[in-house]
């Protein structure tokens, strides 16, 4: 009783807190700008003398098909003139002229409410590589002794932007949505880029100048092999960083395998104590069908007892996740400041299904054992 | 009633038997002796009657129906109210004491009042023994025990199946009487088997097995 009550108890236990676990850091993991998720590449061609003119659409469409890609997006230039300043009441003012790019949203690593366009709209969302902040706050800052800017105080700033080109030029406000690690570039939402080249652009169908890449293995030895041979160069995330996320996924899997393995097993230790349980008892229960008490009458006491048992254990191993989920809280704050706890309560719920499955299956075991 | 019938491991064998593929028919109020030695299928044979085993050859009738038909929900019917069986392992729980043994079948049927109960263990000599668990008991007091719970029920047939081998001939008459007694007070069946020592009862038939 006692072995089929820990059995019970280790097996939910581990089930539920793997799964607070996983439902704790996966958000983590989904992050898309991860080591974890996905890997991406951004690809130019190498310019050359007579001048860069970009993917055809023949290149593209053979970049596309190669085995280790998995998306590809294209980056979209401006085709119209834009002017960006930073104007200050009573004080001095720039302007510069300046371009941008944008590419799908889907390959863009910051995630902003902010981040999208619609026509009416006075005020355009803009990313900027983190590399330029960093370049202000450690290189420039850093050596004229000025203070340094926090990526919240530099998205305060307002910029003017002025798009002109086709015979229209209109002032926009410009506000910085967000700070890229993956994209060097100053990118706008692919809606405002579509629609700004139709209004202001040259309406001529620029080839891309570059491609961002997402690839389904980063390890993989082909990818250099295939970029080389084309003559394509490899900007973006690195491929140390590349292969370290490949490791770590592979750890990450193996790690969740053995843990669905325990379960299995401690699930599987579980159902045998129930037969133990009952095949030490298997005299005593058909003495008492012998004596006339009904199937019901004689199982209905086992199935209370499993059912019993099987609730105590749903509850203990709902709080030593609880409590063994504090442990781990910490350790994650220190790495990860965006963490937020996720509520018990799902588990809790998942708890109570495993629960009743269980109980489901000991007193169809019960019911097929007692003849 | 027993028609043709035999136990199914002796399928082969050349049998002299006044049971085994014979016509043959228990009725109430009877009392029969089954006389056997050691292997020749008595607790087989109550075993067929009472339903928990049906590996025998021919046919075995209750109240004209075939014991192969009766379903199991309808055998808790029959061993509450209809046939009595007293097992020659006994088939008491060790650990629960005497009183509680008998307990356990009479809450069941709710056939005898304690007072009943406390009577006839103070009659088969076991009075002292109420409260002490089964496995402490003597085989011979674990038969009187077991016996006593036997009663404990409505029954057309009382089966007991070498009920007082362990049994010295004092106590055996008092069972007798006993067993007498209430048996006709439901002008009940009685079928005993023996190897040897028989309870003294006014036999009606004697059956070799």
């Amino acid at each position: 009783m006692a072995g089929f009550f820990i059995a019970n108890l280790v097996g939910l236990s581990i089930v539920l807190i793997a799964l607070q676990f996983f439902f704790d850091v996966n958000p983590f993991f989904s992050q898309k700008d991860t080591l974890f998720k996905r890997d991406f590449f951004v690809i130019t061609k190498k310019v050359g003398i007579i001048g860069n003119t970009g993917f055809s659409p023949k290149e593209i469409d053979e970049i596309k098909h190669a085995r280790f890609v998995k998306e590809l997006g294209q980056f979209t230039s401006s085709q119209f003139s834009v002017f960006g300043g930073i104007s200050q009441q009573g004080g001095q003012s720039f302007r510069t002229e300046m371009f941008f790019e944008s590419v799908p949203d889907n390959f863009i690593d910051v995630k902003s409410k902010d981040w999208k366009f619609s026509p009416s709209d006075s005020s355009i969302p803009i990313i900027i590589p983190k590399n330029y902040l960093d370049l202000y706050n450690f290189g420039f800052a850093e050596a004229r002794s000025m203070p340094k800017i926090s990526e919240g105080l530099a998205s305060l700033v307002g910029m003017d932007i002025t798009l002109m080109g086709n015979n229209n030029t209109q002032q926009y406000r410009g506000s910085i949505a967000g700070f890229s690690n993956r994209i060097n570039t100053i990118l706008v939402p692919e809606s405002f880029m579509t629609w700004a080249n139709e209004r202001y652009g040259n309406k001529k169908n620029a080839n891309p100048a570059r491609l961002i890449l997402e690839v389904s293995n980063i390890a993989d030895p082909q990818i250099a092999t295939f970029f080389k041979s084309r003559g394509y160069e490899v900007e973006g995330e690195n491929q140390a960083v590349g292969r370290m996320a490949f490791f770590m996924r592979l750890i990450v899997g193996i790690v969740a395998g053995v843990g669905v393995l325990i379960c299995a097993l401690s699930f599987t230790i579980l159902i045998l104590s129930i037969y133990l349980l009952l095949q030490k008892n298997m005299q005593k229960l058909q003495n008492l069908r012998l004596m006339g008490y009904s199937k019901s009458a004689v199982s209905r006491s086992y199935e209370i007892l499993s059912v019993g048992i099987n609730f105590v254990v749903l509850i203990g191993s709902i709080a030593i996740a609880a409590i063994l989920r504090n442990y781990y809280v910490d350790t994650i704050k220190t790495v990860w400041s965006d963490f937020e706890q996720t509520s018990i309560l799902r588990v809790s719920l998942i708890g109570i299904a495993i629960f009743a499955f269980l109980s489901v299956v000991n007193v169809v075991i019960i019911r097929r054992k007692i003849k | 009633m027993l028609s043709n019938s035999r136990p199914g491991v002796f399928f082969d064998l050349e049998l002299h038997s006044d049971v085994w593929d014979k016509q043959l028919t228990f009725e109430k109020g009877k009392s029969y002796l089954i006389e056997a030695e050691s292997g020749t299928g008595k607790s087989s044979l109550f075993s067929f009657i009472y339903g928990y085993r049906s590996d025998f050859l021919g046919n075995i009738y209750f109240d004209e129906r075939s014991v192969n038909d009766i379903p199991f929900k309808e055998w808790d019917e029959i061993r509450k109210t209809k046939l009595s069986l007293l097992f020659q392992e006994l088939r008491l729980f060790p650990e629960l004491t005497a009183f509680e043994n008998i307990e356990l079948k009479n809450q069941l049927t709710q056939h005898k009042s304690h007072k009943e109960i406390e009577e006839m263990l103070q009659l088969l000599g076991i009075g002292d023994k109420r409260n002490t668990p089964c496995a402490k008991l003597s085989w011979g007091q674990q038969q009187r025990v077991a016996i006593i719970r036997a009663l404990c029920q409505p029954y057309q047939f009382l089966l007991f199946d070498e009920p007082i081998s362990h049994l010295d001939d004092k106590n055996a008459a008092i069972i007798a009487d006993l067993v007498e007694k209430e048996a006709k007070a439901q002008n009940a069946g009685i079928i005993v088997s023996s190897i040897g020592k028989q309870l003294p009862l006014p036999y009606h038939q004697r059956f070799a097995l």
